[in-house]
């Protein structure tokens, strides 16, 4: 497994997938895009990886045990923020109590920038952790397995 | 932060917020600490909803202060109030209950999962129950749905036939959540709106083939997920082989949950929207509704009495009690109503109590066939009581809640004249006497002498108190008939006051 | 009757793909198969949601500050308008109803001042639509100048007064920027013809007092460059509105004006004046009211729902296939027909065996109970966490 030329590819693509992906992420609110896209196009980078280098290398850069702790807290920044809202005094999502004194309703635009966050990470753990596990898998078991 | 006033909001976002954490704590003992206090925690809301709803009304919120019919809104009235109530209430004792069960039946480094998922589970049940918009419902029902495919393949350790189930019932699952869809999607062509109230609005005056044709959607959709007789072939694999708290938590809980879906369809907002699609609904009420509940009644009830396996037999037993609230449905008054609410409620709590006590065997004799209950009267003596009593309430016996709500069930039909079901209704009955005396029969069987069975221990408290909790409820209410008769006649009622809020 | 099926071509996109779908869920044996199945199923209702978020003369239900946020009566409309288009069926004939109100609307083209109604109202539209591509603004401009002359509002003659007063850029910008913001108007202000008089003459005497027509085509061309710097796309295209409707204005103003002029104000023509303006806008603005749908716009609102149902897909798919690979780990086949074999060849091994054969149930379970091979729960539950979070 030794092609030299996707390796070399695959170096210089991996980090601006990741940039993208972060410009994805944070430009949802203004255009087309969003923590679901940058989530995906996240772990595509990270796929791509385990697809040229082998699914172990990419484990030892992201772990397993990483992307569930990602995946949690990327759930408690999406509910968070809407939480955070309530003991704000606001109602559930009422991102307007996050910046109770803007004009332009700043809390808005916090709002849905933390929720989206959240969304991103959550679902770029999914993804890999989907992947990961359909990947890592035997192809064929033992008789004995099961 | 005002409590009550963010009340609706506290059973969804509690859970929401804090079940993902269940799977980074350690397996065992922490994780079901955790989820066990998250689930009382939510019956606390959710039993302060239900006396806020009682005393001061229904209760309107709106997230993100976005006032309907363009935002969301959680709309709580005396019938999801008690839905509310009685998921909470199921789950709140199904978790200390899982506890030694769960540990029994699959792998302890799955626990912490386990419990994120039933969690879930519980979070999408109720958000179905209290959302007023209706594209929420089919977000909640996927959240509870997806969560219960998994749940129910967790039995996989047990009998492997539980993947198949896991299968079937994701494929019929998904079909039925996408039939709801497209309904949505013409009735939101037809009225431009989402939200429920709104919707019944819009809809006065519309009689067309678009919102025939996504009447017919959702009606199809929903009777795929709550095992509506034709289509209830996912649900009887699916309880048998679900883990047993799974099983005792899903049994009572997710079909009356798309029960009230259906409900909250047909009259909150078909049946309220007068003028409208009003003959063709008494039409599907009459020549579809009823004579399938009928028969699903009949049918499975047969069914049910051929089967070697008691969870199989309870699962199909829950098919004909699924036809009992249809039928109460399908009546049309609101004395049918009310007696399908009752029904639902009294129902959660006897087959609650019959798969705890179906899981205190598995639990023990490590099987839940008819063999394992043979004399189990000796040998486990409070769970097989508690079967008993649960088995009697569910054949319909006086001084048990099943009596209750079958008694209501005659009333509705004599009202409305129907002598036909009325009969039926006691027939079946008599079938569900066979069924559940057969059972009862193995378990008072007196030893052989000349080959005796080796005795075992009782179940572990934690699991018989939630279960005697149950059966103590089946008993008690089935005496204080007053109260839950008052609430679901309140609840049954709650459906139409939305038609008069509206006009 | 083709052309009847041929219009609707989405929907029978949508019909096949269900059907096909259904099909394969039913009649194959492979669980993978059905999965298969279960997502061309599933995309069928994306493409009908696509379907439905294509609506005909919409607007985005921007909600105006002034007014309560979200407040009853004003979501309410927005829903009647959405049910609207709901029922136009995507507004197939359009093109006959707007040749229609252009050839009725082109008989009230009768004086300089409704011109110039036509042209604010060209304005209005701009800030409104969601940016248009130019060639269709252009058509959008057509029609919509003669249709919304019902939609005369108080704020908006300040707005075109304010645009003729003062003929430097930046102020040409701010009122750009301000018709943006202005709402939709209310017809019922129509109702007081003293209010158009006025205003009217006042855009049309300092219109043709002031500006000429190189002036005019100068100014747009600045306000087009600027509103392209700023790289917003709605003040490109009001820009090319403003331009189009102002060379009309300029070129009716001078053809007309005059013998406005020389005629002089008095106060019998005014009244002649109010009159025919206040009739024609009346029956103008009754005319908007049938032809609801000369725009084509894309509600947000089922794309967001098809999103959220795209993540519950992926999430089923996701646990669906999770199950499938465990299925295959312990049957070895995910043939249904062999599984079911299995499954029979399992259960009659514990037939009979109730009467107390406990060792002969004991060996069934034993076929039955798969080994504990590592289990991986990950899969199967990664799948709800995720569509918690995006719902």
């Amino acid at each position: 497994m030794d092609h030299l030329i996707l390796r070399v590819t695959a170096k210089l693509l991996f980090a601006p997938i990741l940039l993208f992906a972060l410009y994805v992420q944070f430009h949802g609110d203004y255009g087309p895009g969003g923590g679901f896209q940058a989530g995906v196009i996240f772990a595509v980078s990270f796929i791509l990886h385990a697809l040229i280098f082998g699914l172990d290398q990419t484990q030892k850069a992201m772990s397993q045990r990483i992307l569930l702790v990602l995946m949690v807290v990327g759930i408690i920044f999406y509910a968070g923020t809407g939480f955070a809202t309530m003991l704000l005094g606001g109602n559930l999502l009422g991102y307007d109590a996050l910046a109770p004194n803007s004009t332009h309703h700043a809390g808005q635009h916090w709002g849905i920038l933390l929720v989206e966050f959240g969304v991103g990470m959550t679902v770029f753990s999914t993804m890999l952790t989907i992947f990961y596990h359909y990947a890592g898998r035997e192809p064929e078991i033992d008789p004995e397995d099961w | 932060m005002n409590l009550i006033e963010q009340l609706p909001a506290l059973p969804i976002i509690t859970p929401l917020l804090l079940a993902p954490i269940t799977i980074l704590l350690p397996k065992g003992k922490i994780s079901w600490l955790y989820a066990t206090a998250i689930s009382w925690l939510i019956f606390f809301f959710c039993a302060m909803l239900l006396h806020q709803v009682y005393m001061h009304g229904p209760i309107s919120y709106f997230l993100g202060n976005w006032a309907p019919p363009l935002g969301i809104e959680y709309r709580v009235d005396l019938a999801n109030a008690l839905l509310l109530f009685l998921i909470s209430a199921i789950g709140a004792l199904v978790f200390p209950y899982s506890y030694a069960s769960i540990m029994a039946e699959i792998d302890e480094r799955q626990t912490p999962f386990f419990y994120a998922a039933l969690l879930l589970c519980m979070t999408g049940l109720l958000g179905v129950t209290i959302t007023g918009d209706a594209f929420n419902v089919f977000v909640f029902l996927e959240i509870s749905s997806l969560s219960t495919y998994a749940l129910v393949a967790l039995g996989a350790r047990q009998d492997r036939r539980a993947l198949t189930a896991a299968f079937n019932y994701l494929v019929m699952g998904t079909i039925g959540a996408t039939f709801f869809v497209i309904g949505l999607g013409l009735l939101y062509q037809a009225t431009g709106t989402l939200n429920m109230a709104d919707m019944q609005g819009k809809l006065v005056g519309l009689d067309n083939r678009m919102v025939q044709s996504g009447f017919a959607f959702i009606f199809v959709g929903m009777g795929l997920k709550l095992a509506m007789f034709p289509l209830h072939l996912w649900l009887p694999n699916a309880y048998a082989y679900a883990p047993s708290s799974v099983t005792a938590f899903l049994a009572a809980t997710a079909t009356k949950v798309a029960l009230y879906v259906l409900i909250r369809f047909f009259y909150s907002i078909f049946h309220a929207a007068n003028g409208i699609d009003i003959g063709s609904l008494f039409a599907t009420l009459q020549y579809v509704v009823m004579p399938v509940a009928v028969i699903g009644m009949f049918v499975a009830s047969l069914v049910a009495v051929f089967q070697d396996d008691v969870k199989r037999m309870l699962a199909y037993s829950s098919v004909a009690q699924i036809g009992y609230m249809l039928l109460g449905l399908s009546l049309g008054s609101e004395a049918g109503l009310s007696a399908t609410m009752v029904h639902m409620f009294n129902h959660a709590l006897m087959k609650g109590a019959l798969f705890m006590a179906v899981g205190c065997v598995v639990f023990r004799l490590g099987g839940h066939r008819i063999s394992h209950f043979t004399g189990l009267a000796r040998r486990m003596p409070w769970t097989a009581g508690a079967f008993i009593i649960s088995g009697l309430s569910l054949v319909g016996v006086p001084l048990t809640v099943g009596f209750v709500s079958k008694w209501m069930l005659l009333q509705a039909t004599f009202e409305v004249g129907q002598w036909i079901p009325s009969f039926l209704i006691v027939a079946s009955s008599l079938i569900a006497v066979v069924y559940v005396g057969r059972i009862i029969e193995i378990m008072l069987r007196s030893p052989d002498p000349d080959n005796p069975l080796p005795s075992v221990k009782e179940a572990p408290l934690l699991m018989l108190v939630p279960m005697w909790i149950l059966v103590i409820a089946n008993v008690y209410l089935g005496l204080q008939t007053d109260l839950t008769v008052d609430i679901a006649k309140g609840a049954a009622e709650a459906f139409d006051l939305v038609v008069r809020g509206a006009r | 009757m083709l052309q009847f099926i041929l219009e609707r071509y989405n929907y029978w996109i949508v019909i096949i793909l269900m059907m096909t779908g259904l099909y394969i869920v039913f009649s194959r044996g492979n669980l993978v198969k059905k999965i298969i199945g279960l997502n061309i199923f599933q995309t069928s209702v994306f493409i009908f949601y696509i379907t439905i978020g294509k609506v005909a003369g919409g607007t985005a239900p921007i909600l105006p500050a002034d007014h309560d946020k979200g407040g009853h009566d004003e979501g309410g409309h927005d829903g009647e308008e959405y049910g609207e288009e709901g029922h136009s069926e995507e507004g197939h004939s359009e093109e006959g109803h707007s040749e229609g109100s252009i050839s009725e609307a082109g008989g009230h083209e009768t004086d300089a001042h409704e011109t110039g109604a036509h042209e604010t109202n060209a304005h209005e539209t701009g800030g409104h639509s969601s940016p248009p591509t130019t060639s269709e603004s252009h058509t959008a401009n057509d029609a919509n100048a003669f249709n919304l002359e019902g939609k005369l509002d108080n704020s908006l003659h300040d707005k075109v007064a304010n645009v003729s007063n003062n003929v430097s850029n930046s102020d040409i910008k701010d009122a750009l920027i301000d018709l943006k913001t202005i709402k939709v108007p209310d017809s019922a202000i129509l109702q007081d013809p003293s209010l158009n008089d006025e205003s009217l003459h006042v855009v049309g005497s300092n219109l043709s007092g002031k500006i000429s027509n190189d002036e005019l085509t100068q100014i747009t061309k600045n306000v087009d460059k600027d509103g392209l710097s700023e790289g917003s796309n709605a003040a490109h295209g009001l820009a090319i509105e403003l331009e189009n409707g102002t060379k009309a204005l300029a070129s009716e103003l001078a053809s007309k004006t005059d013998p406005l002029h020389t005629g002089g104000h008095t106060g019998g023509h005014t009244g002649e004046q109010t009159s025919g303006v206040h009739e024609s806008s009346l029956s103008a603005g009754h005319q908007t009211g049938e032809t609801v749908g000369e725009l084509i716009y894309s509600n947000p609102l089922p794309h967001v729902l098809i999103l959220t149902a795209i993540v519950v897909g992926v999430a089923t798919t996701a646990v669906g296939l999770a199950l499938a690979v465990r299925i295959r780990e312990a049957y070895g086949t995910l043939e249904e027909d062999e599984l079911e074999a299995a499954d029979d060849i399992a259960e009659f091994g514990q037939k009979g065996s109730y009467e107390g054969a406990e060792d002969l149930a004991k060996e069934a379970k034993a076929a039955n109970k798969i080994s504990t091979h590592k289990p991986q729960a990950g899969t199967s539950q990664t799948g709800t966490p995720q569509s918690g979070s995006i719902s």
